[in-house]
């Protein structure tokens, strides 16, 4: 490898993308280089050193000028809503004095009686004096009607002066869940819903690194294949041009017993020792051909055993992370209630979670991404939470499903569709059931659940990626709320 | 509308990352950082009714702080790093980052800051930045490698 070629490959070997020879071959220049080394390490420490930019100094009064511009923010908003939608609020009104007047015009034609004679005025204004009287049904009629002619009037000056919506109505026009991702089409999302757990669930994913890099592996792949391709076709024209060959040589030979004259048999035998010697050259054709395919087959061979061999040494990262995982639960005291390769669930105060997480945060750097979901920074000391926490990798995806305050009935029948779809229930509680499903019936199991009018609040991966097996299991838990 | 303990926890939980993000977007002017952070926090906390959504909190005071930050054009001017809460021996390397960092597009600066800095996933900077989470994947590697070429070049002639 030369200097060059370390300049080129600076991006792949920071991101650690090379394959082991490359790596290898990488690194053995690295120490033999003085100045590619220095380079290396120069541009490789700053550009690592971008977690650095956040560090910065945000000044005191930040927090307060927020706050003020929020409640100053909102004074605006309502004045200039006033100001600006004055002309909507013309129309609205210009509309509900149409409707009251059209309906009171109907209702006097409709009702209109002759005056009252002098002996029914006194009780006329009694009644005006005393307490007032039920309407009769006519009245009532008529006063429902423009009550809602005023009501339509009311419903159309809002929509016109609404112009964003309210924030519910925006967050399900833009389809967001709680992770701030905007997801599929489901069920969607019940404003003002409050999910009232006994026992919080919070959830926590550690997101793995993936060892190989699929695309560059199958650039490589692909490079192989058509140098295979164009030496096999090499191979197949050189045969054809010895067969050729051969074949001119059956026809050259002297045969016992012919004429020849002395020219044309040294024309022929001149003839032959050319033959001859492109024959030889055309073998040594095949055998490098021969070669340059072995080595080619050689190399697939390779990058397949080094992509197996990375895959197994993260692997072996992600099964000792998870080792120190349970190691710190062990150490506080935590016993898992449930626990497989992707998932831990376990059960803490809020006072104990707290060092826990730090704990945790601290063993995971540099093998893992940490992500928590449900304001896992929030937690309050006197409560209680279970937590649900997920290993994923490339091969692997969890989901987490909340599911509101439902009639025993309809869970009963959740629990059964869930058990008819699924391979495999592996926890279950009266307020959490872990389950694993094909990704094939997946989907069938939503739309299922959907049609049984359960609503389901969906977190975690939100997708089933079109690169791995249908036959997959994807592993779901599902919270119940009391 | 949302409480104010809330609001309180939601600023000192994310004022420093915003800041930042803003700040190295426009180029290091800190006057105008703090104005498009506090009006970005005001409207991402009028825009979000529930304060337990604090994902969507986030991805809305992000998305708003990106695009009031794209519609500023400023240069940036090397100064000293005043803002950076590290000690002087630690500044020193990071004045060729961040000045090899002001020569990327802005996209670019936005998706490594999100990524890097702000360590979001692919799917929520592929909701902030409006795009597909595979494109935002790649390009988040390609402005981390264009950010590696501005770095090479800069030490050749520094």
């Amino acid at each position: 490898m030369t200097c060059d070629d370390i300049k080129a490959r600076l991006t792949p070997f920071l991101d650690d993308l090379l394959i082991e020879a490359e790596y290898k071959a990488y690194c053995d220049h690295l120490n033999a280089c003085e100045q590619c080394r220095e380079h290396v390490r120069s541009i490789g420490s700053l550009s690592n050193q971008l977690w650095k930019l956040g560090k910065v100094r945000v000044p005191e009064d930040f927090g307060s000028t927020i706050l003020y511009k929020f409640s100053h923010f909102e004074q605006m908003i309502q004045s200039s809503r006033v100001i600006l939608s004055a002309k909507h609020v013309m129309i609205g009104l210009t509309l509900m004095l149409l409707g009251i007047t059209a309906s009171s015009a109907i209702h006097y034609f409709r009702n209109r009686q002759p005056p009252p004679k002098e002996e029914d005025v006194p009780i006329v204004r009694a009644q005006i004096v005393g307490p007032r009287h039920p309407p009769s049904d006519e009245e009532a009629r008529i006063l429902m009607r423009q009550l809602e002619v005023i009501a339509a009037g009311v419903g159309m000056l809002s929509k016109v002066m609404s112009v964003e919506g309210t924030p519910q109505e925006t967050a399900a026009k833009e389809n967001i869940t709680d992770e701030g991702i905007p997801m599929e089409k489901e069920s969607p999302v019940q404003e003002n819903e409050i999910i009232d757990f006994q026992v919080i669930p919070l959830h926590w994913h550690f997101q793995y690194p993936e060892e190989t890099n699929e695309a560059a592996l199958d650039a490589k792949r692909q490079r192989i294949k058509q140098q295979k391709e164009l030496a096999q076709t090499k191979l197949d024209e050189i045969e054809s041009t010895i067969r050729l060959l051969e074949e001119e040589k059956e026809k050259n030979q002297i045969k016992l017993g012919q004429p020849y004259s002395q020219e044309l048999k040294e024309t022929k035998l001149a003839r032959e020792r050319q033959i001859e010697l492109g024959l030889q050259q055309w073998a040594e054709g095949i055998r490098q051909q021969n070669a340059v395919i072995g080595q080619l087959e050689e190399s697939n061979r390779q990058l397949e055993f080094n992509r197996q061999e990375r895959l197994k040494e993260g692997k072996q990262k992600e099964t000792a992370h998870r080792t120190k995982i349970s190691n710190i639960l062990n150490i506080s005291g935590i016993m898992p209630d449930y626990k497989n390769d992707h998932l831990f669930v376990f059960s803490s105060s809020g006072e104990k979670l707290k060092d826990v997480r730090d704990q945790i945060l601290f063993a995971s750097q540099g093998t893992s991404s940490f992500h928590d979901y449900a304001n896992g920074e929030a937690v309050l000391p006197d409560r209680e939470y279970r937590i649900s926490m997920f290993f994923d990798d490339k091969g692997n995806s969890s989901f987490h499903w909340h599911i509101n305050a439902i009639r025993p009935e309809q869970k009963s029948n959740l629990l059964r569709l869930i058990e008819e779809k699924s391979a495999s229930i592996d926890y279950k509680s009266e307020e959490l059931l872990i389950f694993s499903v094909p990704n094939t019936e997946l989907q069938k199991l939503l739309i299922r659940i959907q049609a049984a009018g359960v609503h389901i609040l969906r977190y975690g991966s939100q997708e089933i990626k079109k690169d791995i097996s249908q036959s997959r299991l994807i592993s779901i838990s599902v919270y119940f709320a009391k | 509308m949302m409480k104010e303990e809330r609001i309180k926890f939601l600023i000192s939980r994310y004022q420093q990352g915003v800041f930042a993000l803003v700040l190295y977007l426009i180029g290091g002017d800190q006057d105008k950082t703090y104005d498009i952070c506090a009006s970005s926090f005001a409207e991402a906390m009028r825009a979000c009714s529930s304060p337990e959504r604090e994902g969507i909190f986030l991805a809305k005071v992000i998305g708003i702080a990106v695009e009031k930050a794209r519609a500023i054009k400023t240069i940036p001017v090397f100064k000293e790093l005043e803002f950076l809460d590290l000690p002087a021996s630690e500044q020193g390397p990071l004045r060729l980052l961040i000045k090899a960092f002001w020569k990327l597009a802005f996209d670019d600066k936005a998706l490594v800051l999100l990524r890097e800095q702000l360590n979001l996933s692919y799917r929520q900077i592929a909701a902030v930045m409006r795009k597909t989470e595979s494109d935002t994947r790649s390009e988040v590697n390609q402005a981390r490698t264009r950010l590696r070429e501005i770095i090479e070049d800069t030490l050749k002639y520094e």
